[in-house]
């Protein structure tokens, strides 16, 4: 059965209200007529039964998340995260009161939203019936009829002095259905994203380098870089190394087996951090260290035995010292093998 | 919470007025140990002078009956500090160990509020980023951050070497003794006028000198059960 | 008269009465009274729309100007950021400035929003008809100006994120006990509601728009508006949403002031901790408010060309209600002052001192605006139906009550328990670019706003029409007002 739906616009409430007495008289059911006005007017005006209102579940659903909310913030920050501070306690009553009423009124205000959103179906998707003079001070009346009774409905409406008159197949206006599960789904999903994507950082899943002034302090700038060097001029001290509580050691030939039990020791102890050739390549654990040179061998040019043998032994800034790892024979090992990647 | 008797220590400072003669090497002690920086003469004209503990100076009398009447004045690591329920993300807490108050340098944001609430305005800010002219940054301790601009910092009665006093302690499995843990501006008074310890500990000095006849506390009518005691015989216009 | 509703044209075209007599007054009450005056919708609306759809010159000029200082304000808060706050006139006791000055005054100036078109609208006021959404803007970009300054003022910025409450993998949370987070509360929860409720009120209108536009401001519009027809059931809903978003907002409002108020009055310092300040602070919003949403009819009515629909009579009722919050605002500044000057505690004499010794300038000044002035010339009509005096009297208590608040915020911690703590405060370059800046881009905001969204929630004044009407009552015409719903 092919439905019409019929938009009548009228100039006045009282011609408006007439207008719906015939049509209901027709034997048009109240559901399928729909008045659209540019001001509210009571339904009492044209004798139709109120609109059906169910805000009350969305205010007091609000209502009670908003305290649940407020209950974590208050009773649960404070039971995953005890922190004593200046004499209050860890549950002060004013404090809590504060969070429970802003968080109670924010939220019922926000499902009183929802339920308004929600009952009117907003938005609207798909093409309704409308006329735009209707927010220019016309009053309109939609009526849905079969065909028979549609062109009485039209009679009535030309009786009445109907400004406009629009007649159109009830077929062409499709119901929301889908779409609109769409959209609050599209909704739904972008506000879970929206919560979700800040547990993401502050859960370091996704790191992002973020601004921390204090690890650029000048604390951290004054270990790094070469160290003080000997001065311009000066000549590199060669000979036995003294040690606070150590016997004296002198420094080993650089022989042949001297080089390559040094290049064993090296490749265990040190390259870790230094690589294989002291150019902090394939260093797995160095490339956290930014102050390791980036030639050892250069380094060690300038740098005297005795200096080298200490660096190893006792360490430097964040090199540990290998005193409990490497006898002195060892150590002198690493010394001449070190200094000979500089050549 | 009322700080209880059975967690951990009462850290105290006693500071003995009568023999404090104003000489300012705890001022400079505690900037060394603490790595505070120097504050420029412009900036202290301006209020921002950076002294974990400073010297109060205020002149009585009219010349020639000119006194001059100074108290060193450090953070009272109140018992019941306002600076501490303010702070929005808790930068500032009272430590139930040691029963003073930590201000956690990574956490503080910044917003000032502990620094208006203390009575005692001890709290500093990091208005700028803290400058060490060379060679200064080389006599940093490596014990103690260096703070970032926009963070608040105070007393902290020396708390890395509370800490490692206790851990040296803990690992030599004794109890800790008195005058082991000694802060910075303790340790350089030539006069012996600040005397720290725990007050908890019967047999330590603190715990001697606090029933001292001349003890008051400072702003003690506001409630905030401060940790320091201050002696003091005579003109101290307390009670007046 | 009133049976003769049945007659066949519209609302708006009401028949003038035979008799000479009674068609004068009949006259007389259409040019006095919007409510009475009511024109074709189809012309008010092309009123309502024709400045959104072209702009003269003068706009253009105003608002390079006013993006000019809101960039200077941008880059001053950059040059902060990079610098530390050491640039700011901030030290170790006057630890707040006025950032926090600023973040109560924009928050302050919104209240009036809010109570016009939420209390008087459940009070049933009609003169809030034609300002409430203009008002409401202003509550709107006034929270969002505000919402700034606690990141503006803040040490580090970079780690404002602390605040939140979101769980993290360090498991910390913020302070619930702190007032700053009371604050953060607060500020979203009126944010929110009064978005929500703007935009609640504003879809009919946007309907309106919608249908008188072409090209992308009809696309915008549609989506914007949800599909509104004007329904029974959407109109009935919507009243009952406004009422209840109404109902709610009004106590939020008021605890978003006191919230504010009690960052200063829960700290111990002296001249800060007063049980008053709540209510106080309140009041005080009111009244900048008020004097804010007038000054901002003025401009809209006089750039807009909205004459029609902001008349004598609501200028004179605003006036009449500012007047009532200067009374208001009188009694709580007194209360305050005599119970600190009357207990003579020394650390409060010392606040006072200091309030009327080196700030005494701007404490007089203060006065002058804020009670001199409105107390001397609200009383007369002519000064309240005065556009121009108007204009003068709101900037001047604009002025007294940003002083206020300057004073309690940074004269109040120059003075504490240790006088060797005491220093004053003076404001550097970055704070008053900022400050400057802020209000620049709140009027930026204003007046992009209005060219986008009908700043006269023009239903509102046509349900206001439709239920007004005129009634002969012996010789005279006397209105009457009838409840359509």
């Amino acid at each position: 059965m092919a439905d019409f739906l019929l938009l009548g616009l009228f100039d006045n409430v009282e011609t408006t209200a007439d207008v719906v007495d015939e049509v209901r008289a027709l034997g048009v059911p109240d559901e399928q007529m729909t008045v659209m006005s540019h001001v509210p007017y009571s339904s009492k005006i044209f004798a139709r039964k109120p609109v059906r209102l169910w805000f009350l579940p969305f205010v007091l659903g609000g209502a009670a998340l908003g305290a649940l909310v407020a209950f974590f913030l208050t009773y649960g920050t404070s039971y995953l995260y005890p922190i004593e501070v200046g004499g209050q306690g860890l549950n002060p009553v004013p404090p809590t009161a504060i969070i429970y009423f802003e968080m109670i009124s924010l939220f019922s205000m926000l499902g009183a939203f929802a339920g308004f959103l929600l009952q009117n179906r907003f938005p609207i998707l798909t093409r309704r019936m409308y006329d735009e003079r209707i927010s220019d001070g016309y009053i309109g009346l939609e009526v849905c009829a079969p065909l028979a009774v549609a062109e009485q409905v039209v009679t009535v409406f030309e009786a009445h002095h109907a400004r406009v008159i629009k007649r159109e197949d009830a077929a062409a206006f499709k119901p929301q259905g889908i779409r609109h599960l769409l959209f609050w789904g599209a909704v739904g999903t972008g506000g879970l994203v929206a919560v979700l994507v800040p547990l993401l950082l502050s859960y370091d899943i996704v790191r992002v380098p973020w601004i921390n002034k204090m690890d650029d302090t000048v604390v951290v700038r004054a270990q790094e870089g070469p160290r003080l060097a000997a001065p311009v001029g000066a000549v590199p001290v060669q000979g036995p190394v003294f040690i606070a509580g150590e016997p004296a050691t002198a420094p080993l030939p650089a022989s042949e087996v001297s080089l390559q039990r040094g290049q064993m020791l090296y490749g265990t102890n040190c390259a870790m951090c230094h690589g294989l050739q002291g150019d902090r390549a394939g260093a797995e654990v160095g490339k956290y260290f930014p102050e390791i040179p980036q030639s050892l061998g250069a380094r060690a040019a300038i740098l005297s035995d005795q200096d080298l043998f200490r660096v190893i032994r006792l360490g430097r800034n964040r090199m540990p010292g290998l005193a409990e790892n490497l006898s002195p024979g060892e150590t002198w090992d690493i010394v001449n093998y070190v200094r000979s990647l500089g050549e | 919470m009322a700080e209880e008797q059975s967690n951990g220590h009462k850290w105290t400072m006693i500071v003995d007025a009568d023999k404090c003669t104003g000489c300012q090497a705890c001022v400079v002690a505690c900037h060394a140990e603490n790595n505070v920086p120097v504050s420029s003469e412009d900036e202290v004209i301006r209020g921002r002078a950076m002294h974990w503990m400073r010297i109060e100076r205020y002149w009585e009398g009219e010349y020639p009956n000119v006194k001059a009447r100074f108290l060193p004045v450090f953070c009272q690591q109140c018992g019941n500090a306002p600076c501490e329920p303010v702070c929005p993300v808790y930068a500032s807490y009272h430590s139930t160990e040691e029963n003073i108050n930590i201000q956690v340098y990574n956490r503080c944001v910044g917003t000032r509020y502990c620094g208006n609430n203390c009575p005692y305005r001890v709290r500093i800010f990091n208005f700028w980023a803290p400058r060490f002219d060379a060679p200064l940054e080389q006599q940093l301790n490596p014990d103690v951050t260096v703070r970032s601009p926009g963070v608040m910092e105070k007393c902290t009665f020396c708390i890395q070497r509370i800490r490692r006093g206790r851990e040296q302690a803990n690992i030599e499995g004794r109890p800790l003794e008195d005058g082991e843990i000694i802060p910075a501006c303790a340790q350089a008074c030539p006069t012996d006028a600040l005397v720290f310890g725990d007050k908890w500990d019967e047999n330590s000095r603190v715990a001697q000198m606090v029933p001292s006849e001349r003890q008051f506390k400072l702003l003690e009518n506001l409630g905030t059960e401060p940790a320091v005691y201050y002696l003091k015989g005579g003109e101290t216009h307390v009670g007046e | 008269m009133l049976e003769s509703r049945a007659t066949i044209g519209p609302y708006w075209d009401e028949p003038l009465p035979d008799d000479e007599h009674l068609a004068r007054q009949v006259e007389h009450g259409r040019e006095e009274h919007l409510m009475l005056d009511a024109r074709p919708p189809a012309e008010l609306n092309q009123l309502t729309l024709a400045r959104m759809r072209q702009t003269g010159p003068r706009f253009w000029i105003a608002l390079a100007g006013l993006g000019a200082l809101t960039l200077a304000f941008f880059i001053a808060w950059a040059i902060q950021i990079v610098s530390g706050l050491g640039i700011t006139g901030l030290n170790r006791s006057v630890m707040w400035g006025p950032y926090i000055a600023n973040l109560i005054y924009f928050i302050g100036i919104g209240h009036a929003g809010t109570f016009i078109s939420a209390a008087l609208r459940l009070m049933r006021m009609d003169f809030r008809r034609p300002i409430a959404r203009a008002a409401e803007t202003i509550t709107l970009f006034g929270l969002a100006c505000a919402a700034l300054f606690p990141i503006i003022h803040v040490g580090r910025i970079w780690k404002l994120f602390y605040m939140l409450p979101i769980p993290n993998q360090r498991d910390l949370w913020p302070n619930f006990r702190s007032a700053l987070f009371w604050d953060m509360m607060a500020i979203t929860t009126y944010l929110i509601g009064s978005t929500l409720f703007m935009y609640v009120a504003l879809i009919p209108d946007l309907a309106m728009a919608r249908d008188h536009m072409t090209g992308w401001r009809r696309k915008l519009y549609s989506a914007l508006s949800l599909g509104w027809r004007g329904t029974e059931g959407e109109w009935h809903r919507l009243e009952v949403v406004s009422n209840l978003l109404s109902f709610v907002i009004i106590p939020v409002m008021f605890s978003v002031h006191t919230g504010v108020s009690w960052n200063l009055s829960m700290a111990i310092q002296p001249g800060w901790h007063s049980a008053i300040f709540g209510p106080f602070f309140v009041v005080g919003a009111l009244y900048s408010g008020v004097a804010a949403v007038i000054l901002v009819m003025i401009i809209v009515r006089k750039t807009m060309r909205f004459g029609y629909f902001m008349r004598e009579e609501h200028f004179n009722a605003m006036g009449i209600f500012l007047l009532i919050l200067t009374l208001t605002w009188i009694y709580f500044y007194f209360a305050e002052w005599i119970t600190n000057w009357y207990g003579n505690l020394p650390l409060e004499k010392a606040v006072q001192a200091m309030l009327t010794g080196p700030l005494a300038p701007l404490f007089y000044l203060m006065l002058f605006c804020n009670i001199v002035v409105p107390l001397g010339t609200l009383w007369s009509r002519r000064v309240r139906t005065s556009l121009p005096a108007m204009l003068v009297i709101g900037i001047l208590i604009q002025v007294g009550m940003y002083i206020e608040r300057v004073l309690i915020v940074s004269g109040s911690l120059s003075r504490n328990e240790l006088p060797f703590n005491w220093v004053n405060y003076t404001p550097h370059w970055p704070e008053v670019t900022v400050t400057l800046g802020t209000l620049a881009f709140l009027g930026l905001l204003y007046m992009v706003y209005t060219r986008f969204v009908p700043i006269i929630p023009v239903w509102e004044v046509y349900e206001g029409q439709a239920m007004q009407g005129s009634r002969r009552v012996g010789r005279a015409v006397m209105s009457t007002r009838t409840e359509v719903h």
